[in-house]
């Protein structure tokens, strides 16, 4: 057989071994209650953000620390830690989706990522408004 | 319906760039059309050429007439309206075409437009061939814009003319009114991010980069076409080396961006978008490696179709990830979704299937995929499901279909190997590049997996660790192949005892400089040092070939030091990446104990304060708005008190986007000191102040409040500028102010005019109090009156991250090495 034939062999099954090792490392969106089950890994979960609940940051007495309360699809609600400061305006969101790993008394996350309403809909509001 | 007259709308020039959308859609047809029946004809030949420039001259008139209404605040037309706002400096209005997806169309298409007229006098021969793919690509691009509703089920394309009342009527009854503009004063702005140097020139370089892609790709099509398998490599390639010179620029330009003006702490962070653009570029870069294979050899002509091929349809796959909205949270750049999913899909579909008709020698054959794959093209917007999956297969198996039939074509010019070859070698490279992209691409198309398959995967969840641990594999071979493969002959075994000369001294040099370089980075771990190596080994084996082998003719050297460059740009990312210190590392958190495993990396700074990170004493000194942006002064003084210097990150708080923090950084050679603000008190506003109380104040007095003691001294009559102030008489009441955080003057002042009188508040958040002052009069004439109001106190703070990035000009040093590389490339494949 040629040489070229052998390297493109090689490296075709080099490219499939990667995508299938590449796999095996995505990670799934899950619920409370699976994160729970498997305390070592990490996970992503999206939920809803509880306004009622309190929104905790003072970064005075700890800068790394910032805690709310998420209600996954299951409603399960947890209460979900970051080491990161606050996002400003967090407390707008309406869903959240966060990566990280499930603690026995919180979610630990390690990403946080909320989704505002878009500033298209919070422009129409006023205007509305205006009009009655 | 009632005919509404609208008031004060410019409809004229909306009504223009409709017109030339609709212009620049039909002479891009025309013009195609044209050039299919030019080869032998030069009435044709004339007309299509015409018919393009025409097109050419209405979408740089489409660009045109969008920068007027977005420079003259036209905002009834929604795409001022939603990008940009009065008080934008006139450098940044530029950067509003790009914050939309129909002005990132427009750019291409510009783009497009000039290669174009590039290409009529330079192709030659070729015109006729690559000229109706240009074409073709400007009519699926002028149909994005055209916002022309098909009955009532569906949009072609969206215009960027659209008038904002249309869009918002169903939506907010205040478009019904005829005067409604009146309460439209000024747009929702661009984006802060956007509002920077550097957001200017990124888009437009990395768009010319995407645009160029397409004219290796003509070539290559109307090679298969005209079944010149060899020709079509010479005229392309200089377009090739200019575009992986201007796309790989473009990249780097937002890596920089981002290092300079983002806030996730370094230049790159294999988010999607960065990906989708990386991709093609390699593909390309592996593509330009068997075009010259091809050009000297004349063999790997099927690999080098297929990858200059690839590179332009990963291009238009790119923009279908980035684009469609597809990509959901995955990415921190977010685009709407405009409806264009649909569209974007086929223009991806239409541009897979012009190598496969190519390739498809037969007339009927060729109607037989034709038809059925435009069919499906057609009714893709109606039946979304059964359209897509029918047109997934039907692709997968035309790229096979595509595969079998160049593979039989091409057969019989197979010739023995020779493993000793320059060119064997460059093939394996090339091979190693396509792993690397195939590795990004898939795991960046996660989502779109999702969606096809009914998957539910998401991104791996630490995403640099991720793609570093295949990239830095593929990295080490790719140097090593990088620094031997110039020393191998084309379709030759070199001189063995040259080779192992050559080899012998480039590798001893390279083992002796990556010691000395390991010591001074630091760099320790094994794995690093392997890697260090290789990138330092393919610089040492470059250089070494230009004195040695081709005596320093630099105009030879191209390819020599684009390589050096590489290896110098991947230096400055392992070095700074792995030796990246985050100096502002908290240990006194209260909150959750000590946990060695969570990562602290912010810092509370109190104001005047000075604290040690790393090296140095840093203080936070104060801040300072311009205009919505503040900038909080930060100070560093090292430890030895030999050298300070004072940054100034901004933050900017948006009702729309939260906290847009934009770093400064402190360049030295060897190193550079990056700060950031990640949190900053809640401003102060009317909410604050809880307790107000007034006063009769005589000189003398103390008023005892729970936030310390104020002592009013008397008040004196003083000065304010300003024109309206002329003839105001001035007084300002000089207070101290005892607190916990010690003694503090201020005076709030009090405005006397002729027709009218005001006070002017003094607030001091940090103590927690606020001041207005006023003369008022009474039986005996007048009084003073202070009015206080109390808060909490609000200490004045930063939350801030500071990364120090050692040796990072390395990598922007390489990028320019290796753009020079290009450069010189490509003009020694122009002679």
């Amino acid at each position: 057989m040629k040489p070229k034939v052998i390297a493109l062999i090689a490296i075709m099954a080099v490219v499939i071994a990667v995508i299938v090792a590449s796999y095996g490392e995505t990670s799934t969106t899950v619920t409370f209650t699976e994160a729970e089950s498997n305390p070592d890994d990490d996970f992503y979960i999206t939920g809803q953000l509880m306004k009622d609940m309190p929104v905790e940051y003072d970064p005075v007495k700890d800068p790394n620390y910032f805690s709310f309360y998420l209600k996954d699809k299951d409603g399960e609600v947890r209460k979900v830690v970051a080491h990161e400061p606050k996002l400003q305006d967090f407390e707008r969101a309406t869903e959240v989706t966060m990566m990280g790993t499930a603690r026995d008394d919180h979610f630990e996350a390690k990403k946080v990522m909320p989704k505002c309403p878009s500033k298209y809909e919070e422009e129409l509001e006023p205007a509305q408004a205006d009009n009655r | 319906m009632d005919t509404i007259l609208y008031e004060g709308e410019h409809l004229f020039i909306g009504n223009l760039g409709h017109f030339l959308v609709v212009l620049a859609f039909v002479s891009a047809i025309a013009s195609g059309i044209l050039y299919l029946f030019s080869k032998d004809n030069k009435l044709n030949k004339n007309l299509a050429r015409g018919t393009f420039i025409l097109h050419a001259l209405s979408v740089f008139g489409i660009f045109i007439t969008l920068f007027v209404i977005i420079q003259n605040h036209y905002f009834e037309y929604q795409y001022a309206y939603q990008h940009s706002s009065r008080e934008l400096p006139m450098k940044y209005l530029v950067s509003c075409f790009w914050e939309g997806q129909e002005g990132s169309f427009l750019l291409w298409m510009v783009w497009n437009a000039v290669l174009g007229l590039l290409l009529i006098p330079f192709s030659k021969k070729w015109e006729s061939g690559v000229m109706p793919i240009m074409a073709l690509a400007q009519l699926v691009l002028s149909s994005m814009l055209l916002g022309i509703e098909v009955g009532d089920l569906y949009v072609i394309g969206s215009s960027p003319f659209e008038l904002l009342r249309v869009k918002m009527i169903d939506q907010a009854p205040i478009f019904s009114r005829p005067d409604y503009l009146n309460f439209i004063q000024d747009g929702t702005g661009l984006n802060p991010l956007l509002q920077n140097y550097w957001m200017v020139i990124h888009p437009p370089t990395l768009f010319l980069g995407f645009a160029l892609t397409i004219v290796p790709f003509a070539f290559a099509i109307t090679g298969l076409f005209r079944k010149y398998h060899r020709g079509w490599i010479k005229p392309a390639l200089p377009w090739a080396l200019v575009g992986g010179m201007i796309l790989g620029t473009g990249i780097i330009m937002g890596g920089f961006w981002a290092y300079e003006s983002l806030s996730f702490g370094g230049y790159w962070a294999w988010d999607p978008v960065e990906n989708a653009s990386l991709v093609p570029w390699l593909l390309l870069i592996a593509g330009i490696h068997l075009m010259l294979i091809k050009k000297v050899t004349n063999t790997a002509t099927i690999a080098a179709y297929i990858l200059v091929i690839a590179s332009f349809i990963l291009v238009l796959y790119a923009t279908f990830l980035t684009r469609s909205g597809v990509l959901g949270e995955t990415s921190v750049h977010s685009f709407t979704d405009l409806g264009l999913a649909g569209q974007l899909m086929q223009f991806v579909v239409i541009f897979i299937w012009l190598p496969i008709i190519a390739v498809t020698r037969n007339n009927k054959l060729r109607w037989g995929f034709g038809i059925p794959v435009i069919l499906f093209i057609l009714l893709l917007p109606f039946y979304k499901t059964v359209a897509f999956y029918m047109l997934l297969s039907l692709s997968l198996g035309g790229i096979v279909w595509f595969a079998i039939a160049l593979n039989k074509e091409l057969s019989s010019n197979a010739s023995e190997d020779n493993v000793w070859s320059r060119e064997f070698w460059m093939f394996i490279g090339a091979l190693i590049l396509v792993l690397s992209a195939v590795q990004v691409i898939v795991t960046t198309s996660i989502p779109v997996f999702n969606k096809v398959f009914g998957l539910n995967a998401a991104p791996p969840v630490d995403p640099v660790g991720h793609y570093n641990k295949y990239q830095l594999p593929i990295a080490i071979v790719i140097t090593i192949l990088t620094a031997i493969g110039q020393y191998f002959h084309y379709r030759k075994t070199p001189d063995k005892k040259r080779f192992k000369r050559d080899l012998l001294i480039v590798i001893g040099a390279a083992i002796a400089l990556t010691a000395f370089e390991a010591y001074i980075y630091p760099i320790r771990t094994p794995f690093y040092i392997l890697f260090l190596f290789t990138c330092t080994y393919a610089v040492v084996a470059n250089i070494w070939y230009v004195i040695s082998h081709l005596k320093g003719r630099l105009i030879l050297s191209g390819a020599s030091i684009a390589h050096v460059g590489f290896g110098l740009m991947l230096i400055g990312v392992l070095v700074s990446s792995a030796n990246k210190r985050v100096i502002t590392q908290d240990r006194s958190g209260l909150m959750s104990g000590f946990d060695e495993q969570v990562r602290r990396e912010n810092m509370l700074l109190m104001k005047d304060n000075p604290t040690l990170l790393g090296n140095y004493w840093v203080t936070y000194q104060g801040d300072s708005s311009h205009g919505p942006d503040v900038f909080f002064k930060v100070n560093y003084m090292s430890r030895d008190s030999q050298e300070s210097f004072t940054l100034y990150p901004n933050a900017q708080i948006s009702s729309n986007e939260g906290l847009m923090a934009n770093p400064d950084t402190r360049h030295y050679i060897t190193y550079d000191v990056y700060t950031h603000i990640t949190s900053i008190p809640k401003p102060v506003d009317s909410t604050t102040w809880e307790k107000v109380q007034e006063y009769v104040v005589q000189p003398g007095d103390t008023i005892q409040t729970s936030n310390g003691a104020v002592f009013f001294k008397g008040m004196e009559q003083a000065e304010m500028q300003g024109d309206k102030l002329k003839d105001a008489q001035v007084f300002k009441a000089n207070l101290v102010v005892q607190s916990i955080s010690g003694v503090k003057e201020v005076s709030p002042m009090y405005v006397l005019m002729p027709n009218t009188y005001f006070g002017i508040r003094e607030e001091m958040p940090e103590i927690g109090l606020r001041f207005l002052f006023e003369i008022r009069p009474d039986e005996e004439g007048a009084k003073a009156v202070l009015e206080i109001a109390e808060a909490k106190p609000q200490p004045k703070y930063i939350v801030m991250k500071a990364i120090i990035f050692p040796y990072i000009n390395l990598l922007w040093l390489g990028t320019i090495v290796m753009v020079i590389g290009f450069g010189l490339a490509a003009v020694q494949r122009l002679k």
